[in-house]
Order: C-alpha cells, then sequence, then structure tokens
C-alpha cells in the first residue's frame, strides 16, 4: 500500500516535471516550423522541398501525443502512467526535432 | 450492480481527464501556432525582404561598408535573399521593395529604409555599442502611408521597435 503510494506521488513528480518540457519542445516546434514554412515560400528566397518538410516538422509531435492518446486509452486506464507514457513519447518525438528547428533559426540569423 | 456501473463512469471520467489535458495543451499549440503565423503573415505582406536580409549586428563594424557605392558591390542580401537590390543614398527616396534607401548615421549605427507592397515605408536601424561592437540591436519602424521614404528620416528617435512582427500589422 505504502509502496503504491510511493509509486503514485514519483509518477505524479514525473507528470508534472516532464510537463513543461513536452510543451517548450511542442512550443518550438510548431512556432518555429510555423515561421519555416512562410520563410520557405518568401519571394526570392523560396524553397519548395522545405515548405513541404517544414509543415512535417511541425506536425509530428501533436500527431504523436494525439496517437499515443488514441492508443493508451485502452492499455493504460490509469490516469497518471497515461500522461507519463503521453509525456515520454511526446517528447521522445517532439524535443529532438525542436532541437532541430531551433538551431536551424539560430544558425539563419 | 450500480456499484459495477459508478466504477465504469469513474474509470471513463479518468481516462477523460487525459484527453482534456491533450486537447487542452493542442488548443493552446494551435492557438500560438496560428497567430504566429497571422503575425509572420503580416510581416511577410509587406516588410521589404531585402531589409531585413541586411548585414545587422558585427563585431568589426565599418562605416564605408553601408555607403550605396559599397552595397550596391557587394549585394550583401543575396544570401538571405536571391534577388538584386538597388542602394541609393540617404536623400535619395526608395519607390518600391527592391530599392533600399541607406543612412550610414556613424559608424556604429546605420539605418536602412525601403517602400512596401502597401505603401508604406519601412525601416531597420543597426545601433551597437561603441564600447562593445557585437552587441547592439535591431530596430524596425513602419512609418505612416505617404510618408517620404529617404534614408534621412530614418533615426534612432523614430525606428524603435524591437521585434518585426510587433506594431508593424
Amino acid at each position: 500500500m505504502a509502496h503504491s503510494r510511493a509509486s503514485t506521488v514519483g509518477l505524479g513528480f514525473l507528470a508534472v516535471l516532464l510537463a513543461p518540457i513536452l510543451y517548450v519542445a511542442l512550443w518550438s516546434e510548431v512556432v518555429y516550423g510555423g515561421n519555416g514554412v512562410w520563410s520557405n515560400l518568401q519571394t526570392g528566397q523560396r524553397s519548395m522541398g522545405w515548405a513541404f518538410v517544414d509543415p512535417a516538422l511541425l506536425l509530428v509531435g501533436p500527431l504523436a501525443v494525439v496517437i499515443v492518446t488514441l492508443m493508451s486509452r485502452k492499455k493504460n486506464s490509469e490516469v497518471l502512467p497515461r500522461i507519463v507514457q503521453i509525456e515520454l513519447w511526446g517528447i521522445l518525438i517532439s524535443f529532438p526535432i525542436a532541437v532541430f528547428v531551433l538551431f536551424m533559426t539560430v544558425s539563419i540569423f | 450492480m450500480e456499484r459495477g456501473g459508478a466504477r465504469e463512469t469513474t474509470m471513463f471520467m479518468r481516462s477523460g481527464i487525459v484527453e482534456v489535458l491533450v486537447a487542452g495543451l493542442l488548443l493552446t499549440l494551435a492557438y500560438f501556432g496560428i497567430s504566429n503565423v497571422q503575425a509572420v503573415a503580416r510581416m511577410n505582406c509587406c516588410f521589404p525582404p531585402g531589409l531585413e536580409a541586411l548585414p545587422g549586428i558585427q563585431s568589426k563594424p565599418n562605416s564605408l561598408q553601408f555607403t550605396p557605392f559599397e552595397l550596391n558591390r557587394s549585394q550583401p542580401q543575396l544570401f538571405f535573399y536571391h534577388q538584386r537590390i538597388k542602394f541609393v543614398g540617404a536623400e535619395v527616396a526608395s519607390d518600391g521593395p527592391d530599392v533600399i534607401s541607406v543612412n550610414p548615421i556613424d559608424r556604429f549605427t546605420w539605418a536602412a529604409v525601403a517602400l512596401g507592397v502597401d505603401g508604406h515605408c519601412y525601416a531597420t536601424l543597426t545601433a551597437l555599442d561603441p564600447q562593445a561592437p557585437g552587441n547592439g540591436q535591431q530596430y524596425y519602424a513602419r512609418f505612416r502611408l505617404h510618408s517620404v521614404c529617404k534614408g534621412a528620416v530614418a533615426s534612432v528617435d523614430n525606428v524603435r521597435l524591437t521585434q518585426l512582427t510587433e506594431g508593424l500589422g
């Protein structure tokens, strides 16, 4: 019983800790990915290849979160483990992309 | 039986919490994403891209670098904006996005203006810290419709926006 309570507290702590990381990763991905789409369509610096790649980069993280949410619905009925699972998958996919788009943006300026 | 029904309802509500949280997260992201795209679209609408592509903050400034003669020769914007630009002096008005009127105020401060496709005159000003030229700030402005679009009108007093999207909408 004590063990269960401890693991619940641990999962709760992990969920709270991961939430801002996931949010920042998704935010960077969406906002900088969105900027990239426009930049690549601008006159004088048009790049149709990147104009298709950027929306894909923008959508991968949010789509991963949606897919894991739907897939975990039946498998994981407990709230906290499910939230942590969604956050971990979201971070795993969106964080490297966020770092990549941030690096691309910083290297441009 | 009733207890079983109550448990199912609790389970349903519990799983619903996760969906609500995820939906809230994605809606917030969508809001930021859409407002950002709108802001960038406004910026891309009319801010002359050649102005944005001019060289900004640098650690070894050279006042000669920002004369129309040198800029016409070096075409520094070509790195980002693949179109040639005509640079004119501070007293000559810009009559389009690809005609930039430059004003090398001093060694550490220079401004440039160009007429946007919406008829507004847009300006950019780079101000370096004389003690540490590598530190500096880029400023932007959009002047009133039909204002004279000459580099000479751009100064530290009227080119003060720190972000391209701020107040240009």
